[in-house]
């Protein structure tokens, strides 16, 4: 089993924010520890991202790199009242990964999003059992029931974008689709997710709720 | 709550900020969209709201390790580009070495030189208290010319840290660096097997 850092981990969500905006004011500061910090906690989410969207792990450490590495030298970058870190840092890790796949030749990328959206529906095996895998895990199996609750037409144009690395048009002219009609359905599947995610998280606090009080209400 | 009123146009780039937080934007209206968040508080609040669920695919991928000598990497290019900050930060390496087993294996340890100092940054080397041993840096002559000098010592206390070197010699001539084990105390005059090496950049 892998040891647990000897960093403190983040209690919980609600923390994590503020653990995480801790720690990039000591990045700010020089402090090389607090980056190490970061590092253990977020760069198996990212090196995963940067390797699903970009097929490749070479591309994806260098992704990885550059991405902590932007950290290290502009940590000001990290606005914490805009929204959470592990946001933020996918996000910029997502857009580098996006743009390396561009680079490379549209035939790869076009097989490798058609994996992307074939592998939605199977869950994978688990490698490891720190606590951040499990949690992220069942984060990632919520995910998959809201994208398939998305119409295939919202779902294929979501996902072309975000694990394929295409643009709108290129999606339009992938599916043979009018570019209003993908920008559209692009719009309303981000809409539809948020709503679906919101109400799968709303299931689970009820769960526990009616646990805690014996299903009485 | 009644909206607030906004430029015309506003609505497009609300979707603007939510095909920017999947990256599907073409790169035309990315340069045209990046300009306009930057000063506009609503968009930038729009483009949160979007990354807030763009996360969640982040975390429905195949779940992968990075590679362990990633960090140890990440961490020398780190302290060889520190930007030089008022009031404490150390200032930029001048010159640095990966040194590994074999040419193309992992790192074992970074030699970072910075003014008259040499430090080693690992996180691989087994600590030595205990052993009776220190751990030796040498330098290796061009083109093997000669026999291995050795320019210091140091010991590794566990976890990753930069070590610093008891430097006896200025390590800047050579072209490579290598560490081997050696009896506490000792700088013998040839070394143990050398546990890595790695060429110094200019």
């Amino acid at each position: 089993m892998r040891s647990v850092a000897e960093s403190p981990s983040p209690p919980s969500r609600s923390d994590e924010d503020a653990w995480c905006a801790e720690l990039v004011r000591r990045v700010g500061a020089g402090d090389a520890r607090a980056l190490e910090q970061l590092y253990d906690r977020y760069a198996r989410p990212a090196y995963s991202l940067a390797r699903r969207v970009t097929g490749d792990p070479a591309f994806a450490e260098e992704v990885v790199q550059e991405v902590f590495l932007a950290v290290w030298r502009q940590p000001e970058r990290f606005q914490p009242s805009r929204g959470g870190f592990a946001s933020w840092l996918l996000a910029a890790v997502h857009h580098k990964s996006v743009d390396a796949v561009r680079r490379e030749e549209a035939v790869r990328r076009r097989a490798l999003a058609l994996q992307a959206v074939g592998g939605l529906d199977a869950s994978d095996p688990p490698t490891d059992r720190t606590e951040d895998v499990v949690e992220e895990r069942l984060r990632g199996e919520r995910v998959r029931q809201a994208l398939r609750k998305l119409p295939d037409s919202q779902r294929e144009a979501l996902t072309l974008a975000y694990y394929g690395g295409y643009t709108q048009r290129e999606i339009a002219s992938l599916t043979r689709t009018p570019l209003g009609t993908v920008k559209t359905r692009m719009h309303r599947a981000m809409h539809q997710l948020r709503t679906a995610l919101d109400d799968l998280a709303d299931l689970a606090d009820l769960t526990v709720t009616d646990r805690a009080e014996g299903g009485t209400r | 709550m009644s909206a607030p009123t906004l430029p015309a146009g506003h609505d497009e780039y609300e979707a603007l900020a939510v095909a920017w937080a999947i990256a599907a934007l073409e790169p035309a209206d990315r340069d045209r969209f990046g300009e306009h968040r930057a000063g506009c508080g609503r968009c930038a609040d729009a483009v949160a709201d979007a990354l807030d669920v763009a996360v969640e695919l982040a975390y429905c991928v195949p779940d992968s390790e990075p590679p362990a000598e990633l960090k140890g990497r990440l961490l020398a290019a780190a302290a060889l580009d520190r930007p030089a900050k008022p009031g404490g930060a150390l200032p930029p390496a001048d010159r640095v070495a990966a040194l590994s087993a074999r040419a193309g294996d992992r790192t074992v340890a970074t030699v970072v030189l910075r003014g008259g100092t040499a430090d080693v940054v690992t996180d691989v080397l087994a600590p030595n208290a205990g052993r009776g041993t220190s751990y030796v840096l040498w330098g290796v002559p061009a083109g093997g010319a000669g026999a291995p000098t050795a320019l210091g010592s140091f010991e590794v206390t566990g976890g990753l840290h930069s070590y610093p070197v008891r430097l006896v010699r200025a390590p800047g001539g050579y072209p490579v660096l290598a560490i081997s084990e050696e009896d506490a105390g000792s700088l013998p005059a040839t070394p143990n097997p050398v546990i890595a090496r790695g060429a110094l950049s200019r």
